[in-house]
């Protein structure tokens, strides 16, 4: 292996650089940068149509998740909205699987429950969860692949093959194996997929610091002494975190199928919760009902909808901001649960 | 470096990687609140805690948690994976009974996504930003964001209960029979979708950066036929990259495995896992995890040595 | 998984399913369940046309003898992916036992009502009882050293096939490694039983000229060697709780056998056979390698009508028809209670029987509605409705032997502890709404409980006749009944609404969702507020939080009430003792009474229904004590049954007379071919 790993050579040298380092620049291409990066992203969202439909529907359901139920933060009332018409756990509000009609728009389920209720605040679980993992498994993939990348040599040596054993594990799996240590639950599951999640993260921005840490005002920073820590978060990161944006948004639909799939598997919530995959679960027998039967279709077809379209959404927002920041991730989604 | 001592250092990195996987798994399943004694006798009006108390002797579960580890990894070491508790034989048969169906499904899932993507890539990248690209292109993000166990639910319903294109139980037959083949196109169409799209989307990122090097120009030039150009350098080029991605892909069959297998009652390696998990069968569930992460740090090994042929600079990076 | 069959059934006692003994005419069947349609007048979502009218299902099915189609092969689904283990005497799950069944015969054949009859035994019959306790066994017993001591539990260095049946409970109290303790092991018990210490006597004599699949016949020697194998198995409990020894008095190779119980025991008639009999060769294979997919010379062998064929893991088996089934050697009319008509068959007349695992149980239904098999069941209500209604397929029901039941915290603890107050309990209790617990969430397929105990037990559970019960003042409302529920919590020392926490387990949805209708229901009344927790999977759950030393008081402190289901059998014993005595505390299935929870006068009073040399000699004794039992327990209130199960089984046109039996563990080998009740099923396939 090389001797080079690592090790840091000093080959240029410009003062002024490095005392005002451009904060658009990231990449070797350091001219054409003009725009700023979230202008770059805006500027792409609105350009491509299918972006900014996914745009819309993200805002929807967002909107669907703070307006569905009434927020209360200890105690205190935060959200006194309630959009949901009926309470999503009442029984008997419609007869048993009754189809969508004005006053349940999306039909009830096997108890009389209204589907458009326990669709809605179903938002809840998936978006909320989406976001809870991606946030936290990126901050802690950044922190790690940071140290192992800048710092290089045995550190990274070691802190790499961390990261082999959790890539070793495909993400439903382990996700399995934590939800029979913790149980279901709105944390468990958080914890099920971020453990698992924050590895692409680290691998990611380690791979980019190994680009930029050669730049001459990366260098000519460290040259003048500025502490590890800073020249990491105030120079390296920033410059290397395109692909890591690209890759959190296009994950974020990836953490949903997989909240679902253990939904589905009856590993996720407990049998009532409005999650969309354990709605799937309860009513996938509605797909299967035995000769001449009415397909109750909207048992199934909504909350398989609703998972569809949000995803959906995130991966055409994901795509247009890789257009946009040109950070040519490769979105590896592990198929429906990965 | 040499190629060879590349691929012997990977190949020896990978010994820590499974061990630590090991480690992991063997300690999660003894932090889970219950153990296969406790599941065996929970509902049983007539166990008493002295029974359980002799399974467990019998199973050496009242060992320190170390020694246990320690055990198993002897057995491993020795080829044998231990016993499934509440049946009594080993895992290793079970494992095997299993392993075909299994792979056949992946594989089922390989050749599906394949047969789409390949097409799929070059149409897209022939005509890119036009509106087959971008047909095309809500196709790929359409079978990356579809929950699979919700289009094999779908898939089943439509296509072998009302259509009664399929029979909706395996036949029966032999791995490789006509009429298993015929039964495996749903669940492999299920497995296969998301590495299907994601295929096709490198592809056509790759060709399309492709199309535009000077070789391609310079094909065209001299006026040979455009689909030689595109099937002869453009995708021959193109498939490398893609191939080098194929490890990730794989990763993805595996864990979709788990919910397809449940979905169309496929006996293989993912539904036997929710089942020892379910049971907590320690042997069965170590087995489970230690082959499919060593299945994917092969996956890995693979893509590496792929990309350090290709690209011997990669090399130093190791 | 939705599909996955309910977990306590699959490891409920097996031997349950047998302990009934009914000898005069059983209950009627029709009328108290389902599709009554008058004065029903429910405001519940199901109250329209919802709710099947199961009145057919629970007709049997007849089929015209001479017509019969002899041979063809049945695709039969069971709710498993794998058969569990082949070794009987090893394997737990209903499912195993629901297909070896069809492999092993046993001494007595059962009907749907639970009357009995002899099979492979020719005579049979409780001879002698006495009144003795563990003490009075001391002259016989010896002293074994305890070699280790694990959770309070003592071990002993006893050999193989040896084990303890009665210790001497003065040596029990603070054992210590290294102590000596007198007990009677498999050793000493025929000591005590030639010097005339034991329970119940059973003498009996088997049928000449049944043979095994092996080509041996079958003698006394396989019945009294059998016990061997269940000596370290999963299934030791069940037969040595109650068995002391058994004995083949003209040996070996001879007919005769007699077997004796530890105590006097009005179950002793069909608690002590081994549960499965196996032929010599086996006698030596120690429990759990009884198992063809492990090593395939190790096919289970028994004296049933089919054999193994075929076995592949998780995916192949297939039973064929045994060559020299006993019965057809003999002929049906030698059955000396048989009075069928003379076309009756000698035996089933399927050749082949291709077992398919299919757990879930949409896939079931996809299955049997494609063709793909002939014969489900544990299907999903709405599927079983639609299979009911259409021409091309028969579903049958017969009231069923498995309960649910919401067990109640009794604590007095400082915080919560509300269910300490019986009047608490019975409030809850009244509120349950269990006619539309069956109406919605089981379409009908299900009978609410009116009385501790279910249809198919009623007969050695009551003098009376069962439905006269519904009408007595202790009997469970079938609707919420408000009024009672009110006066109930204002003689209470609490005060409206009071929190409670309805719990199950999280792995059961139609078991959530009814309590979930009961959650809104005790809201609904302003009495309660109540909250529906699905803590974990059963397992889990159960031994993870119930069956703590902490759990009773955790949940007392919670006022958490605990749901889950059980099966027992024709024997009503098991209805009343599971969930209550407090010898099962922290066992299967009493979470929340330990020793002293409930007075002398009740827990002797639940003994005496079955122990005692009195109730073993008679049964009209053992009813008169039961009348008694059932109003104590609905009063007590310790625990609420929610409903009872109605076992189905579907299967398509080709099928011809298929019908249900309680015990899902006979569903299969019942329908193939049970003289008891002239039923038989033939295929009559289209091509």
């Amino acid at each position: 292996m090389s001797t080079q790993r690592g090790r840091i050579q000093i080959t240029g040298f410009d003062a002024d650089r490095v005392e005002q380092p451009d904060e658009a620049i990231w990449g070797d291409d350091e001219d054409t940068a003009v725009m700023s990066r979230r202008q770059r992203i805006i500027q792409q969202l609105i350009r491509d149509r299918f972006a900014l439909v996914g745009v819309f529907c993200v805002l929807l359901m967002i909107g669907a998740v703070i307006f569905s139920r009434p927020i209360t933060v200890a105690g205190i009332v935060v959200q006194p909205f309630e959009l949901v018409p009926y309470d999503v756990t009442a029984t008997g509000v419609g007869d048993r699987y009754e189809p969508p009609s004005l006053a349940h728009p999306m039909g009830t389920d096997r108890l009389g429950r209204d589907m458009f209720s326990r669709v809605l605040a179903g938002s809840y679980y998936s978006v909320t969860i989406g976001f809870i993992v991606t946030g936290i498994a990126s901050t802690v993939g950044i922190i790690f692949g940071s140290i192992s990348g800048y710092f290089g040599g045995t550190v990274d040596e070691i802190m790499m093959r961390i990261l082999d054993v959790v890539f070793a594990f495909p993400g439903l799996i382990l996700a399995l194996l934590l939800v029979a240590v913790f149980g279901g639950g709105y944390w468990q599951l958080v914890a099920a997929f971020v453990l698992p999640g924050w590895a692409i993260y680290a691998r990611l921005i380690r791979g980019e610091i190994l680009k930029v840490k050669q730049n001459e005002y990366v260098l000519a920073a460290k040259a003048l002494g500025a502490r590890d820590r800073s020249v990491v978060f105030k120079h390296i990161v920033p410059n290397a975190i395109a692909p890591v944006i690209v890759q959190a948004t296009l994950s974020i639909g990836t953490v949903v199928i997989g909240v679902a799939a253990l939904g589905f598997l009856g590993l996720g919530f407990t049998p009532g919760t409005p999650e969309w995959g354990t709605i799937l679960d309860a009513e996938q027998d509605t797909l299967m009902s035995g000769p001449d039967a009415d397909w109750n279709w909207w048992a199934t077809v909504f909350p398989g909808l609703m998972i569809f379209i949000f995803v959906m959404s995130m991966n055409m927002i994901g795509d247009a901001i890789n257009d946009a920041l040109d950070a040519q991730v490769d979105n590896i989604n592990h198929g429906g649960g990965g | 470096m040499s190629l060879r001592r590349f691929v012997l250092r990977r190949l020896l990195a990978s010994v820590p990687v499974l061990f630590g996987v090991s480690v992991i798994t063997f300690g999660m399943i003894h932090l889970t609140p219950a153990d296969i004694v406790d599941m065996m006798v929970a509902n049983n009006p007539d166990a008493t805690a002295a029974d359980a108390a002799n399974l467990r002797r019998e199973f050496g579960l009242h060992l320190p948690i170390w020694e246990q580890y320690l055990n198993w990894v002897a057995g491993m070491l020795t080829g044998d994976m231990g016993e499934v508790y509440s049946r009594g034989p080993d895992v290793g048969g079970m494992m095997i009974a299993r392993l075909p169906e299994t792979i056949a499904l992946g594989l089922f899932g390989w050749v599906f996504a394949i047969l789409i993507a390949v097409p799929g890539g070059i149409y897209a990248a022939t005509r890119k930003d036009r509106f087959g690209d971008h047909a095309s292109r809500f196709a790929a993000l359409s079978g990356i964001s579809i929950p699979n166990f919700w289009l094999g639910l779908m898939l089943m319903a439509i296509f072998a209960v009302e259509l009664n294109w399929f029979p909706v139980l395996d036949p029966q037959e032999p791995l490789l029979s006509r009429e298993m083949l015929w039964w495996l196109i749903l669940p492999g169409v299920t497995i296969g979708t998301a590495a299907s799209a994601n295929l096709m989307r490198i592809l056509r990122t790759s060709m399309a950066e492709e199309m535009n090097k000077d070789y391609v120009t310079a094909a065209r030039a001299k006026g040979l036929p455009e689909r030689t150009v595109i099937i002869k350098h453009v995708l021959r080029n193109s498939m490398i990259s893609a191939v080098t991605v194929a490890a990730f892909l794989t990763a993805g069959i595996v864990s979709g495995s788990v919910v397809v297998e449940v979905v169309f009652g496929w006996p293989g390696l993912g539904a036997l896992l929710i089942e020892a998990i379910n049971l907590r069968e320690i042997n069965l569930i170590m087995a489970i995890t230690m082959f499919v992460g060593a299945a994917i740090v092969v996956a890995n090994l693979a893509a590496d040595i792929m990309y350090a042929v290709l690209d011997p600079r990669i090399r130093d990076e190791y | 998984m939705s599909g996955n069959i309910d977990e306590t059934s699959a490891r409920i006692d097996r031997r349950r399913m047998l302990q009934g003994m009914a000898v005069a005419g059983a209950a009627t069947v029709a009328g108290c369940l389902g599709g009554d349609d008058d004065g029903d007048d429910t405001d519940d979502p199901a109250d329209d046309e919802d709710v099947a009218d199961i009145e057919d299902a629970l007709e049997r099915n007849e089929v015209d003898f001479d017509e019969i189609v002899e041979g063809g092969r049945l695709e039969f689904a069971i709710p498993r992916d794998d058969i569990s283990d082949y070794d009987a005497a090893q394997s737990t799950a209903a499912e195993d036992t629901t297909v070896l069944a069809t492999v092993y015969d046993g001494l007595i054949t059962q009907n749907t009502e639970g009357e009995v009859e002899l099979w492979m035994a020719e005579e049979y019959e409780v001879d002698a009882s006495n009144d003795v306790g563990p003490e009075d066994y001391e002259p016989y017993m010896e002293e074994y050293e305890v070699v280790e001591v694990d959770g309070g539990f003592p071990a002993y260095d006893l050999g193989e096939d040896n084990l303890a049946l009665i210790v001497h409970p003065e040596d029990l109290a603070d054992v210590q490694e290294g102590d000596m303790v007198r007990m009677i092991t498999r050793e000493e018990a025929g000591d005590a039983v030639e010097g005339g210490v034991f329970g119940t006597r059973v003498e009996g004599r088997l049928r000449e000229g049944i043979m095994f699949h092996n080509g041996t016949e079958l003698t006394a020697g396989d019945l009294v060697g059998s016990y061997d194998r269940f000596v370290g198995s999963d299934n030791q409990g069940q037969v040595f709780d109650s068995f002391l020894h058994a004995t083949a008095p003209d040996g070996d190779d001879g007919y005769t056998f007699e077997l004796y119980s530890q105590e006097a025991d009005a179950q002793a008639f069909l608690q002590l056979p081994p549960i499965e009999i196996f032929p010599e060769e086996h006698h030596d294979v120690p429990a759990g390698e009884l198992d063809p997919r492990d090593d395939e010379d190790m096919i289970p062998i028994g004296t049933g009508p089919y054999q193994i064929e075929e076995v592949e893991e998780a995916d192949t088996l297939l039973l064929t028809k045994f060559d020299d089934y006993w019965v057809e050697e003999h002929g049906v009319d030698s059955l000396e209670w048989f009075d069928g008509p003379e076309s009756y068959p000698d035996g089933p007349v399927i050749d082949e029987i291709n077992i398919r695992f299919v757990p879930e149980s949409a896939q079931r239904a996809a299955a049997l509605e494609d063709g793909d098999i002939d014969i489900a069941y544990e299907l999903q209500s709405d599927a079983r409705n639609s299979f009911y209604d259409s021409d091309d397929f028969v579903v049958s029901g017969t009231p069923g032997t498995g309960f649910k039941f919401i067990q109640f915290p009794m604590m007095d603890t400082e915080e919560g502890g509300a269910f300490a107050e019986q009047e608490i309990r019975q409030a809850v209790s009244a509120l349950v709404p269990r006619q539309t617990m069956v109406d919605i969430v089981e379409q009908g397929w299900g009978d609410p409980a009116r009385v501790p105990f279910p249809l198919p037990a009623a007969d050695l559970a009551t003098t009376g006749e069962y439905e006269d019960l519904f009408d007595e003042d202790w009997a469970y409302p079938a609707e919420p009944d408000y009024e009672l529920a009110e006066e109930l919590i204002e003689e209470s020392s609490l005060e409206a609404p009071i929190d409670v926490i309805i719990q199950t387990n999280a792995d059961d949805e139609e078991r959530a969702d009814k309590m979930a209708l009961l959650v809104d229901e005790l809201n609904a009344s302003g009495l309660f507020e109540a909250e529906l927790e699905t803590p974990a999977a059963l397992g889990d759950w159960t031994s993870g939080e119930l069956y703590t030393d902490e759990g009773a008081q955790n949940s007392s402190e919670r006022n958490a009430t605990a749901t889950i289901g059980l099966a027992s059998g024709f024997d009503p014993h098991g209805y009343a003792e599971a969930i209550h005595d407090p010898d099962n505390y922290n066992g299967c299935c009493n979470f929340f009474f330990p020793e002293g929870t409930f007075d002398d006068e009740f827990v002797d009073l639940l003994r005496s229904c079955r122990f005692g040399e009195d109730v073993s000699a008679d049964e009209d004794l053992r009813r008169e004590r039961y009348d008694e039992l059932w109003p104590a327990i609905t009063e007590l209130g310790a625990n609420t049954i929610v409903d009872y199960s109605l076992t189905t089984i579907a299967g398509n046109n080709e099928v011809n007379g298929l019908n249900a039996h309680p015990a899902t563990q006979s569903l299969l080998s019942y329908a193939l071919y049970a003289p008891i009740d002239e039923q038989i099923i033939y295929l009559d396939r289209d091509e």
